[in-house]
């Protein structure tokens, strides 16, 4: 569990429509912020047009993102075990496992100053039924 | 292929044979809720044995269940085949198709990949809604400490986030 000094600051760009600029906004300050040796873990939470990805592609090892889960694939697997029967409901820590977003970030492969990194979630795994897991998702 | 998919999703994969089990495999799958999905190749539906297991799913329903039919529109026999589907081995099920039950909308390799993908999914969606709604067996993620630094810095855990217009009075 990381400490309380270590935790990181959360900023979240916002709009009240698409084709505001808004992800190309999230790219940019988010290399910015790596660039001056920060790490950062850039999230797409535009589940329903996620885009992101596209803005870090030539960095990214699974471009198309085929084969690289995100945000609701997380939120998927934590569902599944909340409700799962297999699980022993007595051990008061057993969302720890499912609860690690980070096995869902992708490396922006760069080598930037300063020892800065870059991350991405993307919104999810990028196949035929991302749409189905996104509009059932309830 | 249906292992593939599986395994890029994160689920296990079992086989079920396509014999006079598969009845008694569908009920168990069903009260385990498990995402199930029948493969079925219309040139064995001549065959007796998958014949008597066509004929018995017809009148069954179960919400963990879908099929999908690799189904080639240009073959000389496509017409006699869905004649005898919907005559005599599905004709309740071809009348009113249940929720995944894609029986003549899968026209190629590429499609039979990615509607069995859908309908696996769509079927996983469908458990899950089912099992939260119900309120019943559902563990929630509760651990004081962690609720406790989130109070301090100002996030409350009590109540979903509410995410809306501010009103000219709450703006600062």
């Amino acid at each position: 569990m990381p400490s309380q000094a270590a935790a990181g600051k959360i900023i979240t760009f916002y709009s009240y429509k698409g084709g505001t600029g808004r992800s190309m906004a999230v790219a940019n300050v988010a290399w910015l912020l790596a660039s001056r040796g920060r790490r950062v873990l850039a999230i797409d939470w535009d589940l329903e047009a996620p885009g992101l990805h596209r803005y870090f592609e030539p960095f990214l090892t699974d471009k198309s993102l085929e084969n690289s889960t995100g945000l609701i694939d997380f939120a998927l697997e934590f569902a599944a075990a909340a409700v799962s029967r297999g699980r022993t409901q007595t051990q008061p820590d057993w969302y720890l496992d499912f609860a690690n977003i980070l096995a869902h970030a992708t490396p922006v492969t760069w080598e930037f100053p300063k020892s800065g990194v870059l991350h991405l979630v993307p919104a999810g795994r990028q196949d035929a039924a991302y749409a189905v897991r996104v509009n059932s998702f309830d | 292929m249906a292992q593939q998919i599986t395994g890029e999703i994160g689920l296990q994969y079992e086989e079920i044979p396509c014999n006079a089990e598969l009845h008694a495999r569908l009920k168990e799958t069903n009260k385990k809720r498990v995402p199930t999905v029948l493969i079925s190749d219309p040139s064995s539906w001549t065959n007796p044995t998958i014949k008597k297991v066509m004929e018995d799913y017809d009148d069954k329903y179960y919400l963990n269940c879908g099929i999908v039919v690799p189904w080639d529109v240009s073959s000389p026999s496509a017409d006699d085949r869905w004649r005898y589907l919907s005559t005599e081995l599905c004709p309740q099920k071809t009348r009113v198709p249940p929720l995944n039950h894609e029986w003549t909308s899968i026209s190629s390799p590429g499609l039979l990949k990615t509607k069995t993908l859908a309908t696996v999914e769509e079927i996983r969606m469908r458990m899950l809604n089912n099992i939260a709604a119900s309120g019943g067996d559902i563990a929630r993620a509760e651990d004081d400490t962690l609720a406790e630094a989130a109070q301090a810095r100002g996030i409350s855990v009590h109540t979903a986030p509410i995410v809306g217009n501010i009103s000219k009075s709450e703006a600062p």
